[in-house]
């Protein structure tokens, strides 16, 4: 092997990979698993928020939507068909998606047909290939997919969060952009996108599978190609520290409104030590509102919420934010009682074995996610994208303890970082 | 890997499959109810009250607790439907014992909480208790309303509730709110003792390991169980649909309109043509390059998922899209032309290729432990043989391009259901 591996492994699990540097700039990391199907994913530190960038120097600003409409369009192939069809025709699956922060193709497959589907794969997302006739083409398609979002409560509901926590951030826009933002894309802005962003070192591979990194190596070598990539610097403007609204309320076809409430953070530069203040504010938050808190069981128990609600720390890219999210007949009093928790946790304290128990839970949370090769590769892949080694993780959670994270909420909790979102039902006049 | 079928006694079947690459064990029992819609709303009630707190753990907060302690293991209680009969499944998945870090044994703990919820439940006498009960009422309730949320499955719901209009045995899976709101405690209470003295059961579990503790928690709870008869799910009969293609259409203030094309399927489940069929349906819908994919929204761009829901089951079958609503037409016309073409064949090359990608899709489900239970235990709900997934691999070796055409001539469009937007826009 030309490459010197990195070998990460986590004794008490026994879980592994290795991870390299290919020539090329491409960081890849090398997951072994005895399953049936492995699975690559090649990922693009561009997402839907990198909307202001520099080009060797030259400003360029572009419309919500572009790394979403490329992840499409990069499907497209020379001879104008498609590269679902050449993975089709080996018996690979594949998909792509794309984050605020990241735009992601994938494919799984039996070993037997893994290293001509990786070349595809490879292939296909450094060649592109945009017509004026199939960008049209795609705009209908897109377009279509983005009113089905806007039909979509859960999805309706976290846009309108982002939009009242950020005031510039391209977080407040929706991942694939406005009908009308996608409207103004043309194949000269995705060529110049795909330049700026698809260059190797942009760029990580991710395997799981037992598949042998010196092959891997060997099929990049063929289908990456070289050259001079321009200097790309992304520009994200600043955002202020307070949410830009408090409170807003949508209409929309529903059956009961939903409710979002979200603490915005300014994460640090200091990735250790975002990891440690992610960790600890995901510990807490589900030890707070989780399935076994006295929140959740008190307002199920009485009816306040419906059905499960989601609480989490996020973080990546140039945002961080707490939130929570569910479904309740009585938003506002959920509210103020997501508020009163949070308050009294900062004045009294909260119970440290019930933390100690909330962190067995995320060690247990962690080896279910290593379940199946997608899963796997998903997870490398999150991790990679922070700057975090997976296998770390599990000797992070027991190095965490109660009085820290509840530091860490005292650092992100104030009023003017809250924001709070009501989708209710539609109300015809 | 490992399967083992064992009949513990008369209407107590148990499968196990055991492979050391899984890092979970899940074990889930499965009672085969009644049909219709009050018996559909009754289990979901059912299974709301038991997975909310027993005996040993009174409270929604200790029972949560508890499964924390056990490394977060998921006890989940749902219904669903299989044919006619309603299903009420509990199930509890763990991590296997080697990843515990202070001793516990997680597998045994994970069992006797599935043990306590269905056999050792809360009740004030011969009643749930009433306070618990309401609360689980108005969460059914909830989510019987919220399936409009998601408009493609309410869409296809509707369209199969009008395809299902001449079958009384035929509920939607949680019932309505109707009969959620006309039930009571006590009559929870008897459903529940009825369903252990009277439904047959179906116990499967997809291990890492210790096949054996499996076995014996099998045997106890055919201890708690009554004499029973062994039983499959009930089919209904093919009804030909009507010369003339029925139209319904509603009303909703969304965006996007999800045009259904509603259908009755000429299938006999045991009919030894699954195989054809999941290649029919791998060309028509499911493959990324098939037909409705890159017909209806690769070439025309109607629009951005296309798609089908095949119910052998229920002889229906349903091909939904969602659609701008200037283009309905156009999708409907589109997707009953694709529908017609299947009929005139299928290239040697989209059969190759659709083979393989099925082929390798069902490979993968040996990776899942979710998906492996509900392979064996469809199955067995069917009364199909209790044939592994290599097996059937292998019979789809025999499928040819004709087999996969002809099974195109037993969707019979029956009706065009669609949910009509528009009014989102003024909001």
């Amino acid at each position: 092997m030309k490459y010197e591996l990195t070998r990460h492994v986590h004794e008490p699990s026994g879980e592994s990979y290795v991870s390299f540097r290919h020539k090329s700039g491409v960081k890849v990391l090398v997951s072994p698993n005895g399953y049936t199907s492995a699975c690559a994913v090649y990922s693009s530190d561009f997402g839907g928020a990198d909307m202001r960038f520099s080009v060797d120097g030259k400003v360029v600003e572009t419309p919500a939507g572009v790394a979403h409409f490329l992840e499409h369009k990069l499907f497209e192939t020379e001879d104008g068909g498609d590269a679902f069809r050449l993975f089709s025709e080996l018996g690979a699956d594949s998909n792509a998606f794309t984050s605020h922060t990241s735009t992601s193709f994938t494919f799984s497959s039996p070993m037997d047909v893994f290293y001509e589907s990786l070349s595809i794969l490879l292939h296909f997302v450094h060649t592109p290939h945009f017509s004026r006739e199939s960008v049209e083409r795609e705009r209908g398609i897109i377009a279509e997919e983005l009113n089905m979002y806007e039909d979509d409560p859960d999805s309706r509901s976290f846009n309108e969060l982002m939009k009242c926590m950020y005031r510039k951030n391209g977080v407040r826009y929706d991942v694939g952009g406005t009908v009308e933002s996608i409207g103004r894309i043309t194949p000269e802005l995705l060529y110049l996108c795909h330049t700026a962003f698809y260059r190797p070192e942009n760029m990580t591979l991710v395997i799981a599978g037992d598949a042998d990194p010196e092959r891997i190596a060997g099929i990049m070598d063929e289908q990456i190609p070289e050259g001079r990539y321009p200097s790309v610097i992304k520009l994200p403007p600043k955002e202020p520290e307070k949410v830009c609204r408090r409170l807003s309320r949508i209409q929309m076809d529903i059956s009961e409104p939903l409710f979002s409430f979200g603490i915005k953070d300014s994460p640090s530069s200091d990735p250790a030590g975002m990891r440690r203040r992610g960790a600890a504010l995901s510990i807490l938050c589900s030890m707070l509102f989780g399935a076994s808190s006295a929140f959740y069981c008190d307002c199920y128990e009485k009816g306040l919420i419906s059905g499960d609600t989601n609480a989490y720390y996020n973080y990546g890219g140039d945002t961080a934010y707490l939130t929570v999210t569910g479904e309740s007949r009585h938003p506002f009093t959920v509210k103020k009682r997501i508020i009163k928790v949070i308050e009294d946790a900062l004045k009294n304290g909260v119970d440290e074995s019930e933390f100690e128990r909330t962190k067995k839970v995320f060690y247990a949370n962690f080896i279910y996610s290593l379940q199946s090769s997608s899963s796997v590769a998903y997870s490398l892949l999150s991790f990679e994208l922070l700057h975090d080694d997976m296998l770390a993780y599990p000797d992070l959670l027991s190095s965490l303890d109660c009085a820290s994270a509840l530091g860490y909420l005292r650092s992100l909790y104030s009023k003017d970082r809250c924001a709070f979102t009501v989708a209710e039902q539609y109300k015809e006049e | 890997m490992q399967y083992e079928s064992h009949k513990i006694k008369d209407g107590v079947e148990l499968c196990v499959i055991v492979d050391k690459k899984f890092k979970t064990n899940t074990v889930s029992i499965t009672y085969i109810g009644d049909t219709g819609s009050r018996a559909a709303s009754d289990y979901a009630l059912l299974s709301g009250v038991l997975s909310r707190s027993c005996r040993a753990y009174p409270s929604l907060k200790q029972l949560n607790i508890a499964l924390d302690g056990l490394y977060d293991a998921q006890l989940s209680a749902d219904t669903s439907r299989c044919g006619l009969s309603q299903l009420v499944t509990f199930s509890i998945r763990s991590l296997d014992n080697r990843y515990s870090i202070d001793g516990t044994d997680i597998t045994s703990g994970a069992l006797d909480v599935l043990y306590s919820i269905l056999f050792d439940p809360d009740v004030n006498g011969e009643s749930f208790s009433a306070e618990v009960f309401q609360s689980e009422r108005e969460q059914l309730k909830d989510a019987i309303n919220g399936i409009r949320n998601m408009r493609q499955s309410y869409a296809v719901m509707q369209c199969t509730k009008e395809l299902m209009r001449r079958e009384p045995r035929f509920s939607p899976r949680l019932g309505t709110v109707a009969d959620a709101d006309s039930a009571t405690p006590a009559e929870i209470y008897e459903v529940y003792k009825n369903i252990l003295s009277a439904c047959p059961v179906r116990i499967c579990a997809v291990l890492s390991d210790g096949a054996d503790r499996v076995k014996e928690f099998a045997c106890k709870v055919a201890e708690r169980i009554g004499e029973l008869k062994n039983g499959n799910a009930v089919t209904p009969d093919f009804s030909a649909p009507p010369k003339r293609l029925r139209r319904i259409t509603e009303d909703a203030p969304i965006k996007q309109d999800v045009i259904c094309v509603g259908c009755d399927l000429d299938c006999d489940e045991s009919d030894g043509k699954e195989a054809e069929r999941a290649l029919f349906n791998e060309i028509f819908f499911q493959n990324p390059t098939s037909r409705l994919f890159e017909n209806v929204r690769e070439k025309l761009s109607l629009c951005y998922y296309v798609s089908a829901s095949p119910m052998t089951d229920l002889k229906k079958y349903v091909i939904y899209a969602g659609v701008d609503g200037k283009n309905a037409k156009k999708a409907e016309s589109e997707i009953r032309s694709q529908l017609e073409l299947m009929k005139r064949g299928v290239s040697a090359e989209e059969l190759k290729r659709c083979r393989l990608t099925l082929k390798n899709d069902l490979l993968s489900i040996k990776d899942s432990p979710s998906r492996l239970s509900r392979w064996y235990l469809i199955r067995a709900l069917r009364g199909l043989p209790a044939e592994s997934v290599d097996e059937y691999i292998s019979r789809l070796d025999r499928v040819t391009a004709d087999d996969a055409a002809r099974a195109a001539f037993s969707v019979l469009p029956d009706m065009v259901y669609h949910l009509k937007g528009g009014a989102a826009n003024e909001i």
